[in-house]
Parts: C-alpha cells; sequence; structure tokens
C-alpha cells in the first residue's frame, strides 16, 4: 500500500486526494507509520503527581497505561494483558500498586513486572518465565515542561528534536508563567469524522471562524478576533509537519469580559520576558503538533487529542488549561469559557463538527472522493521568516499550514526512514 | 495467504497471533477454509418435527433453510432467494409449504423446487428453466443423536468420522436417559463485540477463568462451586480434529446447586453409566467445544450455543437450553430457571465473559498490540494422548492443550487446500 500513497498530497498545487480521508487501508497505513512512528501526547504530568498515580489513554488504536511506579519512575506500557490479550486496567485514572486482569487474574507491578499468575506452580509447572511476560513499554517517553510525550518507534529522533522550533511556540500555551499550567477539567467523547479535519483545522484555519462560527460569535462568548476587519496575523509552520495560528502581537485572543482580557495585558511583560524577542512579532493562538496534539488560546484555553477511532470516527479529548499562577477569579472564568465555547456541548465545538462531519461523510461517495480537495490558499504567497523560525504567510489567512501539514503526513505514510525526513524539516531549504 | 497460517499460530511454543482475531482479510478465509468446510450445527431434531417446519439459521455468515418437506424429509438450504439473492424465508421458524421471495414473488417449495415465477409466461416466455433454479442445497446434512449438521463441502469426511472420539463426550451430554434431550423455550440470540474464537476456545478449555472472572458471580451462590474446589482428577481433553473438553473428577458434582436437580442427577446415576459404560467413572464432561463453533456447558445451566461469526469483531451467540426428556417438571423448571439467572444477555456469567471477550479483541485494533503474540503455554508439553479416555489430555485440571489443539486444527484447516490435504 505505502507505495501507491504518494501522488494523494501535491504540495506544489495544493491539492489533496479525498481517499486519505475516508479509505480503510489508507487509515491502516496511518496507525503504522503515523501513529506508531511520531511523538504522541498521553497526560499532564498534574494527572500523575504521587507514586502509584496512573492514567489510562491510546496512541492511535493502542490502549497505553501510563504510570508512575512505587519508586517514583514514570512508565508508559501498552494497556494489554500478555496471556489472552485483554485491556488491562479499566479506569481512566487512578492510584494502584499492581494491575489486575479481569479475565484470568494476571497481575502486573506498576513498574510493568508480571508478578502474579494464578497456579503457576500447578497448571504451568513453574515453566512460564514471568520476566519474559511483563507489559510490553512504549519505545521512548519523555516530558517537556509538564507534558507527557510517547513514541512506539526507537527510530524516532528526541523529543526536543522531534518539537524543533514548535517548542517556543508550545511554551506559548503552557509557560507563560513561572510554575507552568494546570488543568480545571477535561471531556471525551466521540465524532463521525477524520482526525485530520481537527487537526488541521486548529493547525491553520482562521478563515473559517468569521463564517463558521458568525451565530456564536454574536452570542458574544468570544470576541471573533480573527474574525476583525483590522486583525493581523500569520500563518506559521515551523517544521516537522507543525502548525501554528499567531495574531499580531498587539492583538488579544481572550474572551471578552474584564477579567480575561485585563489579565492577558497585566501579564504581557511577564511573558515577553519569559519568550524573548519574538514574542514582540507574533502572538501564537491556536496550534497542532504533528499528528494529533491541538492547543487554543482564543476563546478558551483548551489543548486536545483527536484519538483516531477508524478512519470516520475521531475521540476527542479535551483538557481546560489554565496558567497555575493566574488568581481564582481568572481560573473560574476560564472554566466557565471552556464550557460555552468547547467541549461536546460548546457553542463553536457544535459548529465544527458539523462541518466536519460532512466533510468526511461525502467522501463515501465514489464520485465525490475522484475530486481532489482545495488548498490553495496563499499558495506562493508564504517564506521562510528566520526571526519566526517558521515559514510564515503574508496574510493572516492561508493555507500554508495546511499544505506543510499534509506534505509530511505524505512523507511519513509512504515510510520515509527518520533519518531522510531531519533533512526536510524547516530551514530555507525546503521550500513548497 | 494461506502460507502464511502456521506462522501465526505456533502451537509447539503456545505462542499465538493477535493478527487472527482481528483483521478482515484473515476472517474471509475463515469463511472460505472453516466455515464453508467444516460440519456445523444446525438445530436439534425437536424444533422441526413435523412435514412442513423451518428453522432458520446461518453457516459462517451464509444464510440457512432447514425444512422438513412435506414427505418428512428434511433439506438444508441457502435461505437465499436464486433471482436477485434476496434473504427468502425471514421468519426464525414456522411451518410452511412453500417460501415466496418478498421482491418479485419467486416461490419455491419446502422440498427446494422453483415451483413458482410471476408473469413466467408473459416475461420470461417460458424459457427460464425452473429446474435449474430451485434452492441450493448443502452439499452433506446429517443428524447424530437428534443434533442436525451440515457441510459446503462435499469432500468432507462423513459426520461420524469428523466427530470421531467425540461423539462419546456428546453422549455424555445429549444421550445420557431414554429419549435424550429435548430444547426449553425458545432461543437467545445477541451480537458479542469479539472474535468468534474467543468464546469457542473459553468453552473449549478455559477453566483457569472461572475461579477469577466469574468469582463474585459464584459467590452469589446461582452458580455452583465446584469450580473453584480442589479437584485433582479435572483434565482438559482433546478426543482430535479440533474438538475439546473440559472434564471434572468424578467426585465434583457438576451440576447447578438446586435440591430438585442433585435428587434427580443421584436417581438417574446408575442408566447414566450402563448408557455410557466405563470410561463416565472417571469423571464428567462439563463443557465442550466441536470444532468450530458449537460449544456445550453442563454445570451452572445447560446450555448449547453457536458462536456465529459476524466479521472480525463481532460474534452472534445463539444459546439453547436444553434438559433430558425424561427429566420431571421441577427439574426442568430449575434448569430453565438457571439458564435465565447466569447464561444469556442479561446472564451473571455471561456478562463477565463478554466484557473480557471485547477487551481481547478490541485491544488488537492497536497496531503495535497486534505486534505481541499471546500466550497459549499453560501444561505446554505437559498433555499426552490417554486411551482410556480417547483423548490428548492434560495433567492438571488448567491447561492450555486444548486451546494448542484447537488453533492447531484452525491453521491445519485454513493451510490446506481440499480435505484430501488435510487427511494426507
Amino acid at each position: 500500500m505505502a507505495g501507491d500513497l504518494g501522488g494523494l498530497v501535491d504540495r506544489e498545487r495544493g491539492l489533496v486526494s479525498r481517499r486519505i480521508f475516508i479509505e480503510p487501508e489508507i487509515y491502516e497505513d496511518e496507525l503504522k507509520q503515523i501513529f506508531a512512528r511520531c511523538w504522541l501526547f498521553l497526560c499532564p504530568d498534574g494527572q500523575i503527581p504521587l507514586p502509584g498515580d496512573f492514567f489510562t489513554t491510546t496512541m492511535g488504536e493502542d490502549p497505553v497505561l501510563v504510570v508512575r511506579d512505587s519508586d517514583g519512575q514514570v512508565h508508559a506500557f501498552l494497556n494489554v494483558c500478555r496471556h489472552r490479550g485483554n485491556r488491562l486496567c479499566r479506569a481512566d485514572s487512578g492510584n494502584a500498586a499492581s494491575f489486575t486482569c479481569a479475565y484470568h487474574g494476571w497481575t502486573y507491578r506498576n513498574d510493568g513486572r508480571l508478578t502474579g499468575v494464578p497456579y503457576l506452580k500447578e497448571a504451568y509447572h513453574n515453566a512460564l518465565d514471568r520476566d519474559r511476560w511483563g507489559l510490553v513499554p512504549v519505545a521512548r517517553l519523555e516530558n517537556y515542561k509538564g507534558l507527557w510525550f510517547a513514541t512506539f518507534d526507537p527510530e524516532a529522533p528526541p523529543l526536543r528534536a522531534y518539537f524543533g522550533e514548535m517548542a517556543w511556540y508550545l511554551d506559548n500555551f503552557i509557560d507563560r508563567r513561572e510554575g507552568g499550567i494546570e488543568i480545571l477539567g477535561m471531556h471525551k467523547w466521540v465524532m463521525p469524522c477524520n482526525w485530520k479535519f481537527p487537526s488541521e483545522n486548529f493547525g491553520g484555519d482562521g478563515y473559517h471562524v468569521p463564517w463558521s462560527h458568525m451565530s456564536a460569535v454574536m452570542t458574544s462568548f468570544s470576541t471573533g478576533v480573527t474574525s476583525k476587519p483590522n486583525a493581523t496575523g500569520t500563518m506559521v509552520s515551523p517544521g516537522n509537519g507543525h502548525v501554528a495560528i499567531c495574531l499580531g502581537p498587539e492583538m488579544s485572543a481572550e474572551p471578552p469580559g474584564d477579567k480575561l482580557l485585563d489579565y492577558d495585558w497585566a501579564t504581557r511583560p511577564e511573558v515577553d520576558a519569559r519568550l524573548g524577542p519574538r514574542s514582540a512579532l507574533v502572538n501564537p493562538v491556536v496550534g497542532t503538533v504533528f499528528p494529533n496534539f491541538s492547543l487554543l488560546r482564543a476563546t478558551s484555553r483548551t489543548f486536545r487529542v483527536w484519538h483516531p477511532r477508524g478512519p470516520e470516527k475521531t475521540e476527542v479529548w479535551s483538557w481546560v488549561f489554565i496558567d497555575k499562577a493566574a488568581p481564582p477569579e481568572v481560573k473560574k472564568a476560564i472554566r466557565l469559557a471552556g464550557v460555552h465555547g468547547f467541549g461536546p456541548s460548546g457553542t463553536f465545538e457544535q459548529d465544527d463538527m458539523d462541518n466536519w462531519q460532512e466533510c468526511t461523510r461525502t467522501g463515501r461517495g465514489v464520485m465525490s472522493r475522484r475530486m481532489p480537495l482545495n488548498m490553495q490558499m496563499g499558495l506562493g504567497h508564504d517564506r521562510f521568516d528566520p526571526a519566526l523560525g517558521a515559514w510564515a504567510s503574508e496574510y493572516r489567512y492561508s493555507e500554508n499550514n495546511h499544505r506543510h501539514f499534509y506534505h509530511r503526513w505524505s512523507e511519513l505514510v509512504t515510510g520515509a526512514p527518520w533519518a531522510e525526513l531531519a533533512s526536510s524539516s524547516a530551514s530555507e531549504d525546503c521550500h513548497a | 495467504m494461506n502460507r502464511d497460517m502456521h506462522a501465526l499460530v505456533d502451537a509447539e511454543h503456545g505462542l499465538i497471533s493477535r493478527r487472527i482475531f482481528i483483521e478482515p482479510e484473515i476472517y474471509q478465509e475463515e469463511l472460505r477454509n472453516i466455515f464453508a468446510r467444516c460440519w456445523l450445527f444446525l438445530c436439534h431434531d425437536s424444533q422441526i418435527p413435523w412435514p412442513g417446519d423451518f428453522f432458520t439459521t446461518w453457516m459462517g455468515e451464509d444464510p440457512v433453510l432447514v425444512v422438513r418437506d412435506n414427505s418428512g424429509r428434511v433439506h438444508a438450504f441457502l435461505n437465499v432467494c436464486r433471482h436477485r439473492g434476496n434473504r427468502l424465508c425471514r421468519a426464525d421458524s414456522g411451518n410452511a409449504a412453500s417460501f415466496t421471495c418478498a421482491y418479485h414473488g419467486w416461490t419455491y417449495r419446502n422440498d427446494g423446487r422453483l415451483t413458482g415465477v410471476p408473469y413466467l409466461k408473459e416475461a420470461y416466455h417460458n424459457e427460464l428453466d425452473r429446474d435449474r433454479w430451485g434452492l441450493v442445497p448443502v452439499a452433506q446434512l446429517d443428524n447424530y443423536k437428534g443434533l442436525w449438521f451440515a457441510t459446503f463441502d462435499r469432500a468432507a469426511l462423513p459426520l461420524a468420522e469428523y466427530l470421531g472420539e467425540m461423539r462419546w463426550y456428546l453422549d455424555a451430554f445429549f444421550d445420557r436417559c431414554e429419549g435424550g434431550i429435548e430444547l426449553i423455550g425458545g432461543i437467545h440470540k445477541w451480537v458479542m463485540p469479539c472474535n468468534w474464537k474467543f468464546p469457542a476456545e473459553n468453552f473449549a478449555g478455559d477453566g483457569y477463568h472461572v475461579h477469577w472472572s466469574h468469582l463474585s458471580a459464584v459467590q452469589t451462590g446461582s452458580g455452583g462451586d465446584f469450580r473453584t474446589k480442589p479437584d485433582n482428577e479435572g483434565r482438559a481433553m482433546s478426543p482430535g480434529n479440533g474438538h475439546s473438553v473440559m472434564f471434572t473428577g468424578p467426585g465434583m458434582v457438576a451440576d447447578m446447586p438446586d435440591a430438585d436437580v442433585l435428587a434427580y442427577e443421584g436417581r438417574i446415576r446408575p442408566e447414566i453409566e450402563r448408557r455410557l459404560g466405563p470410561r463416565i467413572r472417571l469423571g464428567n464432561p462439563v463443557a465442550a467445544t466441536v470444532f468450530p463453533n458449537l460449544s456445550v456447558l453442563r454445570p451452572t445451566s445447560r446450555t448449547i450455543r453457536v458462536w456465529h461469526p459476524r466479521g472480525p469483531d463481532k460474534t452472534e451467540c445463539w444459546a439453547f437450553v436444553y434438559v433430558d426428556k425424561a427429566a420431571p417438571p421441577e427439574v426442568k423448571r430449575a434448569v430453565r430457571l438457571a439458564g435465565a439467572r447466569v447464561f444469556g444477555p442479561g446472564g451473571t456469567f455471561e456478562q463477565d465473559d463478554m466484557d473480557n471477550w471485547q477487551g481481547c479483541t478490541q485491544t488488537g485494533r492497536g497496531v503495535v498490540a497486534r505486534r505481541y503474540p499471546l500466550s497459549y503455554q499453560m501444561g505446554l508439553g505437559r498433555e499426552k494422548f490417554d486411551a482410556e479416555r480417547g483423548a490428548v489430555t492434560s495433567d492438571y485440571r488448567y491447561s492450555e492443550s486444548n486451546h494448542r489443539g484447537f488453533y492447531r486444527r484452525w491453521a491445519e484447516l485454513m493451510s490446506a487446500d481440499s480435505w484430501a490435504d488435510l487427511t494426507k
């Protein structure tokens, strides 16, 4: 299959085949070549602060158990019993010294070692080597400023190199103030769309806001900042498929209401001091870390994972976050904004879900599927900006980021080795 | 595709690939090489006693109509209209002289002959040869002690040979008393989100899960507690051709904890020993799987079930409750109630199992999880052929020897081009 996928993304002409959003064979390749190779977000540190704390998630469709063992070391394992393959831990999160499978009772310590096998002596005659049947760990696990990431691929570059210049843009969300961020809550739900539509939307789609979200903007939950006629900004691609939407530095993306706007302006000097001179050039408000981790600082503050669940199904895990150092009234206002604007019943979220669903579903039609999608906005009007460390669009609306995202997708899904990919990351030699 | 199968099932080392439980291509191959070749259970004689009685079921994903024609002869046909392929008979069971398709009205007599074609003269100009367009029969149909089986493969072994030594074990469930068994009430039918092989292997040889998976159900007192007690004579046995039986020692009471049932079992014991011979003194067969997808269970409830495959991660379970035909009314009542409490979609034991089978299947969607083989190593190398039992027998009551026998047969069938290949 891999060999057939090369022509589906045409970055030069801004054309992307609809097949990549609907066909099961391509989806299976995505699981193997993208989700089993890339660094994927697991959970914030704050969800597993104490020895024994665990959090269950998935990497692609593989169930994963993140756990801090009794000595305090964090691990990530396939959440799968080695005996008959049952899902081992069924809880969303909690604290446990060990995990026992519901089917036959095989028990694993929280460092992954298989310690309990019922009837080991009588039925296995002590012939089962328990050291060889412990939980399967991920290939690599790393933490960036309180966020845990893992990859199943031992060949993947280190996490910091994988982020590259995107690290600075990430800091704009999670390291604005001393102490970083804290989590205010989490929603999980399933949407009938391909995972790439939400990923690309958060990665570079400012264009839909004044239209899709017009009625929501009019409810005044949001300033609709990118919809203002005098708005400034640029779409940036810092490399490796990562993408971000930036406002001009003079703009705020906070929801209307004095508390949040005042807070934003009052903290800017501290933020600028931490983030350095680039802060005077752009204000990143939305972004996607390739492939499926997105962050948003407009309307609410949320980061989310778009878990793939088949070619036309995506499970969203959405967290609301805020600067740890923010005062209680700001935390409350952000939490409420999160509920109003985003989450399964959020006014903005519903606009998006409906559109992503139809973008996916019409692809079931074999005729529709023959028509490539148009990702040509601002084609040729983007350039590498050394001050931003990224490819940047001329105008605040552009599909520059989409083209970078899908180009990376195409490289990975066709099986390009990491060594080859590293040289094509963001720099002047990767012009589209 | 065929060549890969032995690589996926390494019975020698007790390692089995997860791919066989989740991948659509392997599932398609199963429909062809397992379900379109093996003898599959259809229904019990008591479900179609009269001329015209019919029962609709499935062989793999092929719909099948079992019917006793007006002259009293039983047939099994693809339940598919030859004209446009519509499912012909929509009822679960009933009595009919003929079957008319809902789409255009083609009509077949209950012996399979196409007798009615609307506008045969005007539209077909009498040129359709109705003799060539009757219902498609199965290749072979046979009955063993009231159980109807069929196969789509004309080269398959005769049923008696296919069952082989398993016949005695089936007798221990179905031929304990004069008159055999009868079914009680209707059939429970429901869909489970798991691969069909997980329930089939579970009933074939998994005594190991009972004391853990079902502990809470056992503690309610509805299930009997024999499996959680020491049973040094308990064994897992493979009588050949992929069939499997779980066996308790002779001292174990393998029945539901009901005074009427226990008293009844005591009373009929001499008749059982007379009918089944000396082997029954070695112990009691309590659960079994006839390869590939017919299972039987005696303790807790008395149930026969077919695990109909419905895609790699879906199984439609059909569960029948059975009882000795000669049993008194209070025993029949107790068996019926136990069946409703313990097994079936609302049964306490059934729910424990379904949840685990679902977890075992669905984690295989992960491409990384799929790379790690499952462990079927319990008691590896310790099973040996026991002439008295006529079966490869484990040396302990918990073992995965039956699982290994089941999957070895699965791999043989999946890899062989024909029955001739298999019996070489």
